[in-house]
């Protein structure tokens, strides 16, 4: 029953990153529209859902951190270690050669060998950044397991929120006065690491109802924050800079490692009482959240194409916050209904 | 002392390595001259040298893997860890401070708080990228170490091997075909990380007659293809071409390797045969090497900037081939010199 408990959290955390990030993908698009030099009631809201959904990803990364972590095996660079570098790898070399093919043959362009070869080193399509970040951190994750293994929760939280001061001070400096480090100081783990260590360090810390209605305060003062520095920083800006939602920003991380707690006690509740319906939806929404990652872009690019360059749906006369909320649905619905039907083809398994 | 005594010929191999280290730098001030002004002779003469101490530094990430790595305390984050560092900080903050004092046209200035900080920054002076490297890879050490103790030995040469094979892939698709890298795939840890794990893979390496005769073997080829290399770069350039020297160049690794291999005793330790006179001299220098490191280019510019450079008679009259190999010894003796009486002052000892 632990374990299952501990699945079904973990899948229903997951489905509501992949819904967050969905809806923060589709808000960028409505936000990078508007003027930031004049805000009204709606550049607001979109900004406070953007802010909100920022901690999509570190979620991710904690998440996996919480699941690959403290198993003694995992130490060994074996079969299984492999398998778990190819899952994410080889999902990112197809989406990466997907994109490619598919963002070029539209544009009536045939795909060049440096294109290509682009894939294997790297340079692929903006959102699949994540998917070549965690596979960085799987590659070094015997590494942070057998550290994680010795030193025990203690070991791993001091470790994890020493590597995301460090790095999130770096940012600080760097951001604000210019002021760049040494990167063999700051950067001698992969950036991500720290969310990941820690996701294991606080996969079983117990949340009470004092600490829930802390950790949620923080959430909300780190969202008010957060959206009252973005609007200072657009105010001279001619299109809108998302600086202030960068996941290495020591606000997001507070933001993030503060939702990660809220959804801590899910575990516990599965386990006193069958998962309710919408943990149920979350943690279905969880298992297909690769396939949902690496679609929702393709259909969000070609769906807005359709509904808005052509005025199909007669999106044109709703306000933008409804669209947002609307578009996220549909292109959740469509991407995982998608990701769910590859998942029961063999060959496209591993794929989605 | 069974661990001093075992590692009594990591001393002497690092006193090869600072050697090593010092001869690059006094050729590389002539070979770096724009324009060239050797002759093809000399510049033969040069390139010989540089090509063969150029496993200086990676000599130094290897020998620091084999005496940092592999105890069982060091796997945490603790005092110890903060005292190890210290070890290293003090001195480099100190010598940072010095070389920032110093300007390159030989004359001292006081400095600015901002220009201080930039030994944070890394815009110090080019031979103090090496202690930058060394301190992320001690940075690191605690989770390295956890990992080495749990996979042992015969795998972390595995390790340690994939990791440079991962490096000299990167760094030779970058500068051969100019391809950008993702660094999350390509970096997951520092890019010397390899060296400082193959070094404590191959300490138990058992070194026999036939194995130390391939090395040799190999490190000839490998010499000989480097310089092939470097001739090539540097047929028709204005300024030297140092991508065959390169620390990340796959045909010096393997040099690296072998020399490592050819330094490791065969037997038992070079101190219970009797040390010889060589082995006695490059041990006293391996002890000393971290302050010969730091001073050595202070007193390498400042004497050529006033007995060389400004002095035309001497340029005229003393060919180069013959200075280089008076300037290694002279510098290297002077830099020790400096070095020991630095270390026997009591309040300056930790400063070296």
């Amino acid at each position: 029953m632990n374990e299952r408990a501990k699945l079904i959290w973990i899948d229903a955390a997951k489905g509501l990153s992949v819904a967050l990030l969905v809806c923060m993908h589709t808000n960028a698009i409505f936000q990078n529209r508007m003027s930031p030099s004049n805000p009204g009631v709606t550049w607001w809201i979109l900004c406070f859902i953007n802010t909100a959904c920022r901690v999509c990803i570190p979620l991710f990364f904690m998440l996996s951190g919480a699941v690959v972590l403290g198993v003694p095996e995992k130490s060994l660079i074996d079969r299984e270690y492999v398998r778990r570098v190819g899952r994410t790898l080889i999902p990112f070399v197809f989406w990466s050669l997907a994109y490619l093919l598919v963002y070029r043959l539209t544009a009536n362009r045939m795909p060049t060998l440096n294109d290509v070869v682009g894939i294997v080193t790297g340079k692929v399509h903006y959102h699949l950044w994540f998917l070549s970040s965690l596979t960085g951190l799987l590659i070094i994750s015997p590494m942070l397991n057998s550290y994680v293994c010795a030193t025990g929760n203690k070991g791993a939280l001091i470790l994890g929120c020493l590597l995301l001061s460090v790095v999130g001070t770096a940012w600080v400096l760097e951001n604000s006065i210019k002021f760049q480090i040494e990167p063999n100081l700051t950067r001698v783990l992969p950036v991500y690491s720290g969310y990941f260590v820690i996701g294991y360090a606080l996969r079983d810390f117990p949340v009470t109802k004092t600490k829930k209605l802390i950790v949620a305060a923080t959430y909300l003062v780190g969202l008010v924050v957060c959206a009252i520095l973005a609007r200072s920083v657009n105010s001279r800006a001619s299109q809108f800079d998302g600086l202030i939602g960068d996941y290495l920003n020591p606000l997001v991380m507070i933001m993030s490692i503060a939702m990660f707690l809220l959804l801590r006690p899910l575990e516990s509740a599965i386990e006193v009482q069958h998962s309710g319906r919408v943990t149920t939806f979350f943690a279905w929404l969880g298992v297909a959240s690769l396939g949902i990652y690496a679609l929702h872009v393709m259909i969000l690019d070609n769906f807005l194409q359709f509904a808005f360059i052509y005025n199909r749906l007669g999106f044109r006369r709703l306000p933008s916050v409804a669209i947002v909320l609307i578009v996220t649905l549909i292109v959740t619905a469509v991407s995982s209904g998608l990701s769910i039907l590859a998942r029961r083809v063999p060959v496209l398994q591993r794929l989605a | 002392m069974v661990r001093s005594e075992r590692f009594e010929w990591v001393d002497s191999s690092r006193g090869v390595a600072i050697l090593g280290v010092v001869c690059i730098h006094v050729c590389c001030t002539f070979l770096y001259q724009t324009p060239p002004r050797l002759s093809p002779e000399t510049w033969w003469f040069l390139s010989i040298l540089t090509c063969v101490s150029k496993v200086g530094v990676p000599l130094f990430l290897m020998l620091s893997g084999t005496v940092n790595l592999g105890a069982p305390s060091k796997s945490v984050i603790d005092r110890s860890y903060f005292r190890r560092l210290q070890r290293i900080l003090i001195p480099f903050t100190f010598w940072a401070l010095v070389y920032l004092i110093f300007k390159a046209n030989g004359g001292f200035r006081w400095i600015s708080l901002m220009e201080a900080l930039g030994v944070i920054n890394g815009q110090v002076h080019y031979h103090l990228w090496f202690v930058y490297s060394i301190i992320g890879l001690y940075l690191i050490t605690p989770m390295v170490n956890a990992f080495v103790i749990a996979i042992g030995e015969s795998q972390s040469l595995l390790v340690g091997a994939f990791l440079l094979a991962l490096t000299g892939f990167e760094w030779s698709i970058q500068n051969v075909f100019q391809f950008y890298c993702d660094a999350n795939l390509f970096k997951p840890l520092p890019v010397y990380a390899g060296y400082y794990i193959l070094g404590y893979g191959l300490r138990s390496l058992k070194v026999t007659p036939t194995i130390r005769d391939y090395s040799y073997v190999t490190f000839g080829a490998c010499a000989v293809v480097s310089l092939g290399i470097s001739y090539y770069l540097n047929r028709n350039v204005e300024s030297f071409d140092n991508r065959g020297f390169h620390n990340l160049n796959p045909v010096v690794m393997a040099m690296s390797i072998s020399a490592f291999v050819m330094l490791k005793p065969i037997d038992k330790p070079a101190v219970n045969q009797g040390a010889s006179w060589i082995t006695r001299t490059f041990s006293l220098l391996g002890r000393g090497s971290f302050g010969i490191y730091l001073s050595h280019v202070l007193l390498l510019e400042v004497s050529f900037q006033y007995l060389y450079w400004n002095n035309r008679k001497v340029q005229t009259s003393i060919p180069v081939a013959l200075l280089a190999p008076v300037a290694i010894v002279l510098i290297t003796c002077l830099s020790w010199s400096v070095t020991t009486a630095i270390s026997k002052v009591p309040i300056m000892r930790r400063l070296v």
